[in-house]
């Protein structure tokens, strides 16, 4: 079975775009952005996997016939807001298996015009019915995290902080600019005690790479990419009464998934771009995970133990906080930003040493069970 | 007594004697929430259905102060834990704390077409909080 290089990646970047600014001119614009980066052109291209939630119907087809790659093999990934490493996942998967030597992999959402006031679980599910937006969930969670560990709420927020800083250097990047702790506390609530900046904001854009065989990779001349050294993909299961809230099973399930697959452990970790839809979902998925202790998040990210510099640094791109949030690109951003520190390339947010990334998503809810999908991507140098 | 309307999903809402539907499993014996064919535990179609527990505890509560229509803010929502093992969310009324102890409660969430009320649940405190 052949490994996986990340060949090229390329991001437009995150915010809010005016209704001209098409959900398939956000994703040819990553597209061409990664394609220049590997050096291919439309013709070395086998296969086109796209992730997203509200592209609506073939909008993956729609993306190709726009720049010439109709004709191909595409097809569309829905994991809520894992959909873009899933779609990266199935194209390793076809990798693998040897059917193709280089492939297209884009994640995008335009979100603004389509969602407002927070994003929801489908409305056949009962925790629509009861009114679950996301934010509630974690506002929950925050509680009794606070109330478990004597976590401070100055310690949750220090996440948006931190994160806000790192993205100060990040061109993709909707914010960059710092904020304050301060800020973050004084902001508005939305599901207590979690505030408007606790929250990743509801975002547009587009993240796309190229990976390649071994033989892909020769074929464009080069010596040496990133290597996808595996991804996990797991579900979430039924949770029953007297089991912590933030036990984040699904998450340590991802994690020994993605350990078993790549023979890597906890300790190799050098940087882990995390799945930070709110401050509190960064430390309670880091200890599920098992690369922080349980109950620690907090003081680590209080501490700059999660800063560039630190260490584990996390989202030194700005995460999902700082960076954005278009839901079905964000698991393929997340890819962009290992590539681009594990080849030297990151600029002022660079992170010393960064030889094996970690990159985690976890999409959507289900009534009753402790999440959707989480995807855990091991990438190394 | 419920004299008038419907609930507003019969699979998760009883109205005579009122209170949450769900199932117990012959299979592993787990029970879950709401009526469904086949265990969420385990698969097993080989399922009773039940009434679960009217009373539980407060895992965690939020307030929601910003929603999409037509959720209107602010709303209270909680995470109970059943006395009979099962974990459910739901709204809140009144105040809660982590660990106290709720009942479930049916109210009017909304009419059907013809005026006539179709009933859903929520958690109350009990009178041990007080």
């Amino acid at each position: 079975m052949s490994e996986t290089y990340i060949a090229g990646a390329g991001m437009v970047r995150f915010g809010k775009y005016p209704v001209d600014v098409t959900f398939e001119k956000l994703a040819v614009g990553a597209a061409r952005e990664a394609m220049s980066d590997a050096g291919v052109s439309t013709k070395d291209i086998e296969s086109v996997y796209v992730g997203h939630v509200f592209g609506g119907p073939v909008a993956g087809q729609r993306v190709a016939a726009q720049m010439g790659l109709g004709g191909l093999p595409v097809s569309n990934h829905e994991n809520y807001c894992a959909s873009g490493a899933t779609a990266i996942r199935e194209a390793w998967i076809a990798i693998k298996a040897g059917l193709y030597d280089i492939v297209l992999v884009i994640g995008a959402e335009k979100m603004t015009d389509r969602v407002s006031g927070g994003v929801m679980p489908d409305p056949t599910d009962l925790d629509a019915i009861n009114g679950l937006v996301m934010a509630a969930n974690h506002g929950m969670s925050a509680r009794r995290y606070m109330s478990d560990h004597g976590a401070t709420r100055e310690q949750i927020a220090a996440v948006a902080v931190k994160n806000h800083a790192h993205s100060v250097h990040n061109p993709f990047a909707q914010y960059q600019r710092p904020i304050s702790l301060r800020e973050v506390l004084d902001a508005r609530t939305i599901a207590d005690p979690l505030g408007l900046l606790d929250c990743s904001p509801i975002s547009d854009g587009a993240a796309a790479v190229v990976l390649c065989s071994a033989a892909g990779l020769a074929k464009l001349g080069r010596s040496s990419a990133p290597r996808i050294a595996g991804c996990a993909l797991v579900s979430g299961k039924i949770v029953t009464a007297d089991t912590n809230l933030n036990d984040e099973d699904v998450s340590r399930r991802a994690g020994e998934q993605a350990w078993d697959i790549t023979g890597y452990g906890p300790e190799d970790i050098d940087l882990v771009e995390m799945h930070d839809c709110f401050t509190i979902a960064e430390i309670v998925r880091l200890e599920g995970l098992g690369v922080v202790p349980v109950g620690e998040g907090g003081r680590w990210a209080e501490n700059g133990n999660t800063s560039i510099g630190g260490k584990l640094p996390v989202n030194a791109s700005g995460g999902l906080l700082s960076r954005g949030h278009p839901v079905g690109a964000t698991g393929v951003a997340q890819i962009c930003e290992l590539t681009w520190q594990l080849t030297d390339r990151a600029g002022q947010r660079q992170v010393d040493e960064a030889n094996i990334g970690l990159a985690y998503c976890k999409g959507g809810t289900v009534s009753g069970t402790d999440g959707g999908s989480v995807t855990v991507l091991l990438v190394t140098r | 007594m419920i004299s008038t309307g419907s609930p507003l999903r019969s699979d998760v809402v009883n109205l005579e004697p009122q209170g949450l539907k769900g199932i117990a499993c012959r299979m592993c014996s787990r029970r879950s929430f709401p009526e469904r064919p086949l265990c969420p535990h385990c698969g097993a179609d080989a399922v009773d259905n039940v009434l679960l527990a009217g009373r539980g505890r407060v895992v965690s509560w939020t307030v929601v102060h910003q929603a999409p229509p037509p959720l209107q803010t602010p709303y209270t929502l909680v995470t109970v834990d059943l006395d009979d093992g099962v974990r459910l969310l739901g709204a809140a009324t009144g105040a809660v704390e982590i660990d106290d102890e709720v009942a479930v409660e049916l109210f009017t969430l909304k009419t059907d077409s013809s005026g006539e009320p179709l009933w859903w649940y929520r958690f109350r405190g009990t009178e041990e909080n007080r």
